[in-house]
């Protein structure tokens, strides 16, 4: 499904991923830990086209199809959805109307009919309770006004009414207390799908506790250096990232 | 026959806006063509038409409102130059009274055309508007040009509002984009008076709006909402000042600008507080989006304060798209053209929003989505 093969991006110049390769089949989900500066944000921004973020060489494909020539509105069309670290207020930009339109943007890429507003309400109520967001908060400006947690819930609830073939959740866990980590870790577990790839990027051990990765792989200074199952995440947790790097040297 | 007028190169009220190149242009005295009435905009309720500055009686519909046809006189005042000029050249002009305790039901639409002709013209005619006290009104001002020759017109507009009275005032300013336009809007505020406007200013090569709002009376309150949207070879520039005369006096005032690609906006926006005016209340902000890096926009709010115990704040900004808030759109599926759209949209709407009469309000937001790429998909966010 998801596949990056001797991916080199560069920020402002500055090379952050140098030859980094990664495969997540459909189905499963796979955390990327590493050391702060280790090109973890970069990897999620390269793969949902983030401008700035330039992928200098390697590939980086989705069902055989090249992302890295895809505009970023093309890639979310395909399937990409990227959850926010840090998600943006936009204000006047009405919640509901950005969502319908995103909803009905992949819809027509994809050939099916426009959702009107009603099935549209529909959908967004059911999707609501998944991350126990309260309706009103819809009403207001996209993120405005939202608190820390409620950002991150209304990344997962977005995720949820776009059903992307690939979400990349990027620190997902960061600022979270941890009713509001366990709402999202509910939230990624029930969008857990055979037809769904997730990478999971974060720099602690503590989402993996409610969302359990098939793989671990570690990023360091541009490259993963290190992958293996859930118990990885667990001795990194108790060891810190310095064997690995030491090991990898 | 301008030059005499035109303010000195060195007068600071003129410091972002030179109207020089208006010396070197030859104007006609407009002729008295009375352009067929389908031509023009529809409006229900009292239309009072004027024609290249002249009130034309035909195309209005006066609705029982008092009116007097006789130029009034200019009041005694520390004008600008343009207002000088007016003084000096208008021959042009109508008086307006809402007596004491009459809610007037219709909107009243001031309607300004200049006709379709080849050689520019160039009018200066002037307004003078009273409410007794209690009165309220609703006053739509709407330029339109049917030609698109480079006029220039001069409009001074006096307001005299009486003690609670209320009038609501929306400015529609859709000019050719060769055209120039100055309006000096003169207002003062008996006790307890309010007065709420709302300018959005689209059209126009040259257009200069002074507007001069005098708290003089106790518990006067003004609002004060605009909107800028300068494109290639626009310049637009709203200058306004705010005496707080009286203790109790409220004003508040929202600008906002886009600027496209070869336009620039300018706000300049004083507020003064005299001694005495304790409780004084007074908030301003002006924000500009700049589409391009050949955009101006020149901010300058001042506060003089002499009273103490006062509320005063303003602010200005003036940047560029966000391009974090560009890319949570298209990393939504949202493609670029139509997400830059939504964000100016959400720039602008933040101040249209406001215009009360809903109609009028659609018609305006209609025309500012219209001058948007891919405006079709922004209905969306509507």
């Amino acid at each position: 499904m998801l596949k990056v093969t001797n991916l080199h991006a560069t920020v402002n110049g500055k090379e952050i991923l140098k030859g980094l390769d990664l495969q997540v089949p459909a189905g499963e989900i796979h955390a990327i830990m590493g050391p702060n500066g280790s090109g973890k944000s970069t990897l999620a921004h390269v793969l949902a086209g983030r401008p700035g973020y330039e992928a200098t060489s390697g590939e980086a494909t989705l069902d055989g199809k090249d992302l890295l020539a895809l505009d970023p509105e093309e890639r979310a069309r395909e399937g990409v959805f990227l959850a926010f670290q840090y998600p943006v207020e936009i204000p006047g930009v009405n919640n509901v109307y950005f969502l319908k339109a995103a909803v009905n943007a992949v819809r027509r890429h994809r050939g099916e009919p426009e959702l009107d507003a009603m099935d549209f309400l529909g959908l967004v109520k059911a999707k609501l309770k998944l991350v126990a967001l309260d309706e009103k908060l819809l009403n207001r400006a996209v993120n405005e006004g939202f608190s820390g947690g409620e950002k991150k819930r209304n990344e997962i609830f977005q995720m949820a009414m776009l059903e992307p073939r690939l979400a990349i959740l990027d620190e997902t866990d960061s600022g979270l207390d941890i009713d509001a980590l366990r709402i999202v870790a509910d939230g990624i577990n029930f969008m857990r799908s055979p037809e769904r790839a997730m990478v999971m990027v974060t720099h602690y051990q503590r989402l993996l506790n409610y969302v359990r990765p098939d793989m671990v792989h570690v990023l360091s200074d541009g490259r993963i250096i290190k992958s293996g199952g859930p118990e990885l995440a667990k001795d990194l947790e108790a060891r810190g990232y310095d064997w690995v790097l030491k090991e990898s040297a | 026959m301008l030059v005499g007028f035109l303010p000195k190169s060195r007068d600071e009220a003129f410091k972002y806006t030179s109207l020089a190149a208006l010396a070197r242009r030859e104007y006609l005295a407009p002729t008295s063509r009375i352009p067929d009435a389908s031509l023009l905009p529809a409006h229900d309720g009292a239309r009072l038409c004027f024609v290249d500055g002249r009130f034309v009686e035909p195309l209005s519909r006066v609705d029982g409102l008092h009116i007097q046809t006789l130029t009034p006189a200019a009041h005694n005042r520390d004008g600008n130059a343009l207002f000088e000029m007016n003084r000096a050249l208008a021959d042009q002009g109508l008086t307006i009274d809402i007596p004491a305790d009459v809610d007037f039901p219709s909107p009243i639409e001031i309607l300004m055309v200049t006709s379709e002709h080849e050689k520019a013209v160039a009018a200066n005619t002037r307004i003078r508007i009273t409410l007794g006290a209690r009165a309220r009104a609703n006053i739509i001002e709407r330029h339109v040009s049917l030609g698109d020759a480079a006029d220039f017109f001069n409009l001074v507009m006096e307001i005299d509002l009486g003690e609670s009275s209320n009038l609501t005032w929306v400015t529609d300013q859709r000019i050719a984009r060769s055209a120039t336009l100055a309006t000096g809007l003169y207002a003062n505020l008996g006790k307890h008076a309010r007065f709420e406007s709302h300018a959005v200013h689209l059209g126009g090569a040259l257009v200069r709006s002074d507007i001069d709002i005098a708290l003089a009376g106790r518990g006067a309150n003004a609002t004060l909402v605009g909107f800028h949207m300068p494109g290639m070879r626009q310049h637009i520039d709203t200058h306004s000042r705010i005496h707080h005369q009286m203790p109790d006096t409220t004003s508040d005032e929202h600008y906002r600008a886009v600027v496209a690609r070869g336009g620039r906006s300018v706000f300049n926006g004083k507020v003064v507080v005299a001694p005495g005016a304790d409780r004084t209340d007074a908030q301003q902000f002006n924000a500009n989006l700049l589409l391009s890096e050949q955009a101006e926009a020149d901010t300058k709010p001042e506060l003089e304060i002499y009273a103490d115990d006062v509320k005063c704040s303003h602010g200005a900004t003036v940047g560029k798209l966000d391009e974090t808030a560009l890319f949570y759109l298209r990393s939504r599926g949202i493609g670029e053209e139509a997400a830059r759209s939504v964000l100016v949209w959400a720039f602008a709407d933040t101040v249209l929003t406001r215009i009360p009469d809903s109609a009028l309000r659609q018609s305006i937001e209609n025309e500012v989505l219209s001058r948007l790429p891919d405006a079709e998909r922004i209905q969306e966010f509507r």
